[in-house]
């Protein structure tokens, strides 16, 4: 049982952290998609501003659980299965994408116009902007950013333990909630409690130590 | 053959006398120099005749000066010293004025006659006064600078003959005394009449063009622009209305001067300056910046271009994420410079703005006058041409503006970068400033030269920002009021106290207020003059005669 725990608890680490990292390698440049092309950008796109905003917020909108199931063929195309731990990083990537890339706007929108204003006063190209200016000013915030995403997909990871996904959820509800086993419930409830706060503090700490504003 | 250079003070018309003070740097003369050109001015039957006046001139407190009040004879026959034309700079440098026995015996009395002032070491008051001299020589085309005192003028003397005489020294030779008489700038024109040959003169005539000396023909225009706003309209639009913060604006801005653009918030001065470098592209007009037309750049072209238009602003701007170091270095990067000699470049920088300690520091660490002087450093690492100064002491108190404004012009006169400064406030535009205009809604309401707009403001705008705010609260009701302005001569002498016993009539003193500008003692005063009608005129009269310059105002500032 423990040993079966402690599996599983790497699983959802593991299925964490690769969601994360692929939802980032989606979602930060969308993020800043959004920026550049937003109203007070410094390339306005209305349009397609508009387009970007509306598909996320749909994506956004859909529960993540309904998300799943939809999406299966979606994931049995691309990992050629629809449980265990490849097919919950599928959807658990599609539904964080979009919310990351609002997290990364929000922080990004949170440095000073004028710091961007300067740049360009110095002749600084959009792409310098973007990779000089925004992202390192921006930095400290896109960590604490990252810090609540990492959270929210290890909950959702755990959801996807209903349709046969695998980790700490995967426990949680088939030997607790399927076979009353209140004990084993409440284990991985306080595996998962740690684990959050662990990777909370570790994120915050991060952040405070790359962030020269204090 | 003797070559002597001294400076002529001052220069002043009045009426057809020409009156001229000479001294070199606030020094003077030796007692040896002014007797010498004394006999210079005596045995010239083109500067005497029985009308001149010699005098020893109170202006310099620490050394002997030569006043010369020249007849009408002489300020016909003034021309005429173009045509000796024997002089010519031929010392350039310090080392060179050193060598010259003669120059030193003029400018110092080496008998030690003329001493330092207090507390300064006869050798170092030398040097200082020599180098003084030296820079105004190496330097002309440029400011003079090393001197102050309302030194407007350089005289070379030659062969004990007054050579070349340099009007407002701007250095530009292609200029004889013919346009120099009197000083540009001054508002004073001479129109001449010549024989058929062009080299005497029949008659003459001291035309006043103080009225129209705007920005137009008060300008430097000789010197190269490297700004020129041509008919720029910016209109914003909101969903609900447009605004048009800018009404076709017209603007040249000449190489190497500091021009301050002065105006109430929302008068659209910030406008301006961004216009400039396009961070706000103008609906209709033209920007030409060192002869470019910036909107017909592509964003490339723009952002090359942008390297040589440095900006600061009030916010600072700083990146928050990088050390000062990087800071500095930031510019240089997106330029493409390699790391080793952007850090150097930085780090030069960083002596020139006195934070070298503070290389590793972040921008959150820094007071706010450290944080400009980081943003400064940062906005000349690209050597730009021009520097646009944002509103960039607003958010400082006014000791450390003060500071900023002076790192400003040190850094206007090392490198010779136009400078351009948006402000609101008048004592950033006294401080260093050469010319200015003044916005008023969009559009300009005034410019020219700051010594001429402190001195005699023309539209209400400039009025407003003349007058500080409630300097006038009081309604004074049946009582006239006249405002007086000061050259740098006359604020030497009890003006006000002379009246009251040549007049034997109190006057008020309303406002006062004297002031640095460019190098010049400048001033105005508003005295409230006798009810009596008969007194008034003999208190008007007595002002005429001291060649006070004054106008009976209104009240102003009272709604302020």
């Amino acid at each position: 049982m423990l040993n079966m725990l402690a599996v599983q608890s790497l699983n959802t680490v593991y299925m964490t952290l690769v969601s994360t990292f692929f939802s980032y390698v989606f979602g930060l440049p969308l993020g800043i998609a959004l920026v550049v092309t937003g109203k007070n950008g410094i390339r306005p796109k209305p349009i397609l501003n508009f387009v970007l905003g509306t598909v996320i917020n749909i994506f956004r909108a859909v529960p993540f659980l309904i998300l799943l199931i939809a999406i299966s063929p979606f994931t049995q195309l691309i990992t050629g299965t629809t449980i265990g731990i490849a097919a919950t990083i599928v959807p658990l990537v599609v539904s964080a994408t979009p919310f990351i890339a609002r997290l990364v706007e929000g922080s990004v929108l949170e440095i000073d116009q004028g710091v961007i204003e300067a740049a360009q006063s110095m002749g600084a190209s959009d792409w310098q902007i973007v990779s000089k200016v925004m992202l390192t000013e921006a930095k400290p915030a896109i960590l604490v950013g990252s810090v609540v995403a990492v959270v929210t997909i290890l909950g959702y990871s755990a959801m996807a333990g209903i349709v046969g996904g695998a980790g700490l959820g995967a426990v949680a509800i088939n030997y607790g909630l399927y076979k009353f086993n209140a004990e084993v419930q409440w284990i991985t409830i306080a595996v998962i409690v740690i684990l959050v706060q662990i990777l909370q503090e570790l994120g915050m700490w991060i952040s405070r130590r790359t962030d020269n504003r204090i | 053959m003797k070559s002597v250079i001294c400076l002529i003070r001052h220069g002043v018309t009045k009426g057809n006398q020409m009156r001229w003070y000479y001294g070199a740097s606030d020094i003077g003369l030796s007692p040896k120099g002014r007797k010498e050109l004394e006999d210079i001015a005596r045995n010239n039957p083109y500067l005497h005749d029985e009308n001149t006046k010699f005098f020893r001139s109170e202006l310099s407190r620490t050394a002997e000066t030569l006043e010369i009040l020249f007849g009408e004879k002489q300020s016909v026959a003034m021309p005429h010293l173009n045509e000796m034309n024997f002089g010519i700079f031929e010392k350039h440098t310090y080392e060179e004025l050193e060598d010259d026995k003669a120059f030193k015996e003029w400018v110092f009395d080496e008998t030690g006659e003329i001493s330092p002032p207090e507390g300064e070491s006869r050798n170092a008051f030398k040097d200082r006064v020599l180098l003084g001299i030296s820079e105004v020589l190496a330097d002309h085309g440029e400011r003079v600078h090393g001197l102050n005192d309302g030194v407007n003028s350089v005289c070379v003397l030659h062969g004990g003959v007054i050579g070349t005489i340099m009007w407002n020294f701007f250095g530009d030779d292609s200029h004889t005394m013919w346009d120099f008489i009197p000083p540009p700038g001054s508002g004073y024109k001479l129109a001449l009449e010549t024989d058929e040959n062009g080299t005497r003169p029949i008659s003459y005539e001291v035309l006043d063009h103080r009225a129209d000396t705007g920005h137009e023909k008060g300008s430097p225009s000789d010197k190269p622009l490297i700004i020129k706003l041509e008919d720029v309209v910016k209109t914003f639009k909101t969903k609900t209305n447009t605004v048009q913060a800018l009404k076709g604006i017209n603007l040249s801005i000449a190489k190497g001067e500091i021009f301050g653009i002065i105006g109430l918030s929302g008068a659209g001065k910030s406008t301006i300056v961004r216009c400039m470098n396009l961070l706000e592209r103008p609906t209709s007009g033209r920007v030409l910046v060192d002869g470019i037309d910036m909107m017909s750049l592509s964003k490339n072209e723009l952002n090359k271009q942008r390297r040589d238009i440095a900006m600061i602003f009030q916010q600072f701007n700083l990146l928050m994420q990088r050390n000062c170091l990087e800071n500095i270095c930031f510019p240089l990067e997106i330029a493409g410079y390699p790391k080793e000699k952007a850090i150097e470049r930085a780090k030069e920088l960083l002596e020139v703005v006195e934070l070298s300690d503070k290389a590793k520091a972040y921008p959150s660490q820094l007071s706010g006058g450290q944080k400009q002087r980081i943003a400064i450093a940062r906005a000349l690492a690209t050597n730009p041409k021009v520097l646009l100064c944002d509103e960039a002491t607003s958010a400082l108190d006014p000791k450390t503006t003060r500071a900023i404004l002076s790192l400003l012009k040190k850094i206007n006169e090392e490198y010779g970068i136009t400078i351009v400064v948006i402000t609101h406030e008048m004592s950033v535009i006294q401080q260093i400033c050469n010319t200015v205009a003044i916005i008023e809604n969009g559009v300009i309401a005034e410019s020219g030269s700051v010594k001429d707009i402190f001195a005699n403001p023309r539209t209400e705008a400039a009025r407003k920002l003349v007058f500080p705010g409630n300097s006038m609260t009081t309604p004074i009701v049946g009582k006239r009021l006249v405002r007086m302005v000061f050259d740098g001569r006359s604020t030497f002498e009890p003006v006000i106290s002379n009246m009251i016993m040549q007049c034997g009539e109190p006057v008020n003193i309303m406002y006062a207020n004297v002031q640095n500008i460019d190098g010049v003692s400048v001033g105005q005063m508003v005295i409230q003059i006798s009810e009596n009608r008969e007194s008034a005129e003999k208190q008007l009269r007595y002002l005429k005669s001291q060649g006070i310059k004054f106008e009976e105002i209104e009240e102003v500032g009272s709604d302020a």
